[in-house]
């Protein structure tokens, strides 16, 4: 049989979930990673970590030093992509060198969003997305005492998290009235905002800035409710979005990121886009729709490694889900965060211990959760959730114990999957 | 065969109100190796009176690997173990999210996510736990005995059905110089094969239920003229071992032949579709004891075939399920072992067809046998009565009765008869360990 030739462009969570699997169902074909970074393949997601000092720079790699070799893969580092000929089915490579290929992933997860705001072209804002700008960032953060950071998202609630931690004063600056819009809910996100409060974080939600101005001594943030913050450190975490650039004119179809079918697969038939560059299908609500966090990078990185080795795999749908650990807290959140009409809500909250937990039931079965200090196993939830096992009379006891229920619906619903009686 | 590894086996909701020993034992042992938090964890719905504890699965393809940031989590191809390297742990909460089976969980001390590594393949919870529920499976130590399979794919067998993977294992563990013999029956597609192939790779040979044993008498001791030693195996239904071709394997175990001779007992006709035997159990649903009006089954309780063969004082005589494999292998080892006589084994094989029940679940339907004592796990050594799975604490044989649809119709009334032929069928056995003890 002749040797396909597969080029994965980017070495995140989805370039290498993609490689594993070509390889796990496939071993002759030849593959080829490229990334744009010279160092070994990291996430994006260790970052928040480095900077806390909770893990060394030695540690992050995803994978072993003889990865590539073991997976017999090339690897071409220091590669950027400038633009891909879906005709002639060609990447070109520093805008000098190219390369053919039988099918294509393009798993080139995402870039910060830089706000057009006057002040913020400067060379002293901060962003977190590369190890670089990791090691940017400590190096300025060594000689700050206050920092302001742009968007209360999970990116800039971590690194305010970091930063206090390390005696720093820490503004926060958000448009929306709340933190960490995405994953939690007004009540939750006031609590999580409460326990930052405690540890010298300060919270200006609601707020807009209208300016960033420069000084010597710093940098002067005005805010459109006429407040001005003045601070050592500037950080911008607005949030990411694909990372397409090189993709234009090329004929692949992107809306908000590279929309792709339940096989990953672009407009391109034999163009795949997995991870958060890509534009797939929410769980929730059917639509499609971006979604840039880790699990699911994994997954879709999976189910196109498998669709470019001829083995036909399906993408059910990425669901939000996220975990928080800020200061001695923990937060989790599983599919939606608020309901939506015609949902049950039911929330259970002690301000004494702090905890809260919420759960949304759309009819029988359960679409969202949230746990704020509670020792719950996340990933039961998501198993309910995804396998839309009904919970039925159990939505109170899910509340009251929810460990020990999700693990015991979880169990049952196992059961039932392998002793499928015949009535 | 890498992908073959120890599991361990957690007994559904048979832990003890409010224990925690495992948990306890598990924290005692991460703590001695320098490391915190439990791999295993108990839960407790009091009210709805539900014990049970919780591990990691060790995954063939784990979630939580997928997901690590830092491919902190790797599965062991050697042993399956999935373990965290620690130092590189972020504690972010990846694994825990991506796990459904709660297999991972977070140290609230340390922030970092723990998890079960079968304290390397000897899980020191096991002997902590007072109502035995917790159990290493060593699918290693079977696979290590293992053979090339001698069966190719795709039998005209049933989809789950058991007597296939009854058969696979047998061959497995046997390996070559095997000689198979078989009767009409379900297995027959397999030792005929279907059009022009075949799918067994070692010689074998189909008779008339009546002629098993004697052929097999008249190979083994052709060969043995020869002066090969070859293992002569017979797999045949219950049809021919308690009914049709009942005189001749009598008459082979009088003689005591060195043959192995194994029934898979589907407790009828099945492939002719589905009449009683002398092994259909009192109550169970035939097409010839059917269970319209007044007529509940069959009203006579079944032929112990295998305690007839140990009557015959042959060297050994056993019964197996597939679903404990550990089991199955020894006495199969013990079998082959026998070379001054003949050897019996009995599986019990669910049908699916004629017992009626789901194609995935025949594994649990010979478990819940085992566990109800409708099957008690036994065996018979030159001289000496030992059951080799002893069960503690029995479920009524409702908990088996309810899985299949062949007893669907029997009332409590006849539950209690049938609860008392099992018990009395077990007493038996028992007493037979016992008087063994005093010999």
């Amino acid at each position: 049989m002749e040797r396909k030739k597969h080029i994965i462009i980017g070495c995140g969570t989805a370039g290498l979930s993609a490689l594993k699997q070509l390889r796990k169902v496939n071993t002759e074909d030849h593959v080829t990673l490229v990334t744009m970074e010279s160092h070994r393949p990291y996430s994006p997601t260790s970052l928040p970590y480095i900077i806390s000092g909770k893990i060394s720079k030695p540690d992050i790699p995803m994978v072993m030093d003889d990865f590539f070799e073991q997976m017999n893969a090339e690897w071409g580092r220091g590669k950027r992509v400038t633009s891909i000929d879906p005709k002639k089915c060609e990447v070109v490579y520093n805008s000098h060198s190219s390369d053919s290929y039988d099918s294509l992933l393009i798993a080139t997860g995402s870039e910060p969003i830089r706000p057009s705001l006057p002040g913020l072209d400067h060379k002293q804002v901060f962003y977190l997305r590369t190890l670089d700008d990791a090691a940017a960032l400590m190096n300025q953060m060594d000689c700050s005492r206050t920092a302001v950071i742009l968007g209360a998202g999970l990116i800039g609630m971590h690194v305010a998290q970091c930063l206090a931690a390390k005696g720093i004063q820490v503004m926060v600056v958000e448009m929306l009235p709340r933190i960490v819009p995405a994953y939690f809910d007004p009540d939750a996100s006031l609590m999580i905002q409460r326990v930052l409060e405690k540890h010298g974080v300060r919270f200006f939600t609601d707020s807009r800035a209208t300016g960033v101005a420069w000084a010597h001594t710093g940098v002067e943030v005005s805010l459109d409710g006429g407040d001005v913050v003045q601070a050592d450190l500037l950080l911008v975490a607005a949030g990411v979005r694909p990372r397409t650039g090189f993709l234009k004119g090329s004929g692949i179809e992107i809306r908000d990121g590279i929309t792709v079918n339940s096989e990953m697969r672009t407009n391109v038939s034999n163009i795949f886009a997995a991870g958060d560059v890509a534009e797939a299908r929410s769980f929730l609500t059917g639509k499609k729709g971006l979604n840039p966090i880790l699990p699911n990078a994994a997954w879709q990185g999976k189910v196109a490694g498998s669709n470019m080795a001829g083995q036909k795999m399906e993408y059910d749908g990425w669901l939000p889900m996220n975990t928080f650990n800020y200061f001695d807290h923990l937060a989790v959140s599983i599919g939606k965060a608020v309901p939506s009409e015609g949902d049950e809500a039911l929330v259970e909250t002690d301000a004494d211990d702090g905890y809260y937990r919420k759960i949304i039931c759309t009819e029988d079965r359960m679409t969202g959760a949230a746990f704020l200090d509670t020792h719950v196993n996340a990933g039961v939830f998501q198993y309910l959730i995804r396998q839309k096992v009904p919970i039925g009379k159990h939505r109170k006891r899910l509340l009251a114990a929810p460990r020990e229920t999700g693990l015991w619906l979880m169990h049952q619903a196992e059961k039932k999957a392998t002793i499928s009686r015949e009535e | 065969m890498k992908t073959f590894y120890d599991t361990l086996r957690i007994e559904e909701n048979s832990c003890p109100p409010g224990c925690a020993a495992c948990r306890k034992r598990c924290v005692e042992v991460k703590r001695e190796k320098g490391s915190y938090g439990t791999g295993i964890q108990d839960y407790h719905i009091p009210d709805m009176n539900i014990h049970m504890a919780n591990t990691c699965n060790q995954c063939s393809e784990p979630a939580c690997a997928d997901v690590c940031p830092t491919g902190a989590i790797e599965k062991d191809v050697h042993n399956g173990i999935v373990r965290i390297r620690e130092p590189k742990c972020l504690g972010c909460g990846m694994c825990d999210l991506a796990c459904p089976y709660g297999g991972i969980d977070f140290h609230p001390g340390s922030r970092k996510a723990v998890k079960c590594d079968l304290c390397d393949g000897d899980p020191r919870c096991t002997d902590a736990c007072p109502a035995h529920a917790l159990l290493l499976l060593n699918a290693r130590s079977i696979v290590q005995h293992f053979h090339e399979d001698a069966l190719l794919s795709g039998s005209s067998l049933c989809i789950g059905c058991a007597a296939e993977i009854i058969l696979r294992f047998v061959l497995r563990v046997m390996g070559k110089d095997t000689f198979l013999f078989g009767a009409p029956g379900c297995a027959t597609n397999v030792l005929n094969g279907q059009g022009i192939r075949s799918m067994i790779r070692i010689p074998s040979h189909m008779s008339n239920m009546t002629s098993v044993p004697s052929t097999m008498t008249g190979v083994k001791r052709y060969y043995r003229k020869m002066g090969q030693d070859v293992r002569c195996v017979a797999f045949v239904g219950d049809g021919c071992a308690a009914d049709v071709g009942f005189q001749p394997l009598s008459g082979a175990a009088e003689r005591n032949e060195n043959i192995i001779f194994i029934c898979y007992d589907n407790e009828g006709y099945m492939n002719t579709g589905v009449q009683r035997s002398s092994t259909t159990p009192f109550g169970g649903w035939t097409t010839t004891t059917p269970a319209v009006g007044k007529r509940k089954g069959k009203r006579m309780s079944a032929k112990n075939v295998p305690l007839i063969m140990a009557a015959h004082d042959i060297p050994y005589v056993a019964t197996a399920v597939i679903a404990y494999p550990e089991d199955f292998l020894m006495k199969l080892l013990k079998a082959m072992a026998v070379k001054d006589g003949m050897s019996y084994i009995h599986v019990l094989s669910p049908c699916i067809l004629g017992w009626g029940f789901g194609a995935s679940a025949s594994l649990d339907v010979s478990h819940a046998a085992v566990e109800t004592n409708y099957y008690p796990l036994w065996e018979y050594e030159r001289g000496e009565y030992r059951l080799t799975h002893k069960v503690d604490n029995p479920k009524p044989i409702s908990e088996y009765t309810r899985l299949l649809d062949k007893f669907a119709h029997l009332d409590n009334e006849g539950l209690e008869e049938l609860q008392g032929i099992v018990d009395k069928c077990f007493q038996r056995i028992k007493a037979l360990t016992g008087l063994s003890l005093t010999l």
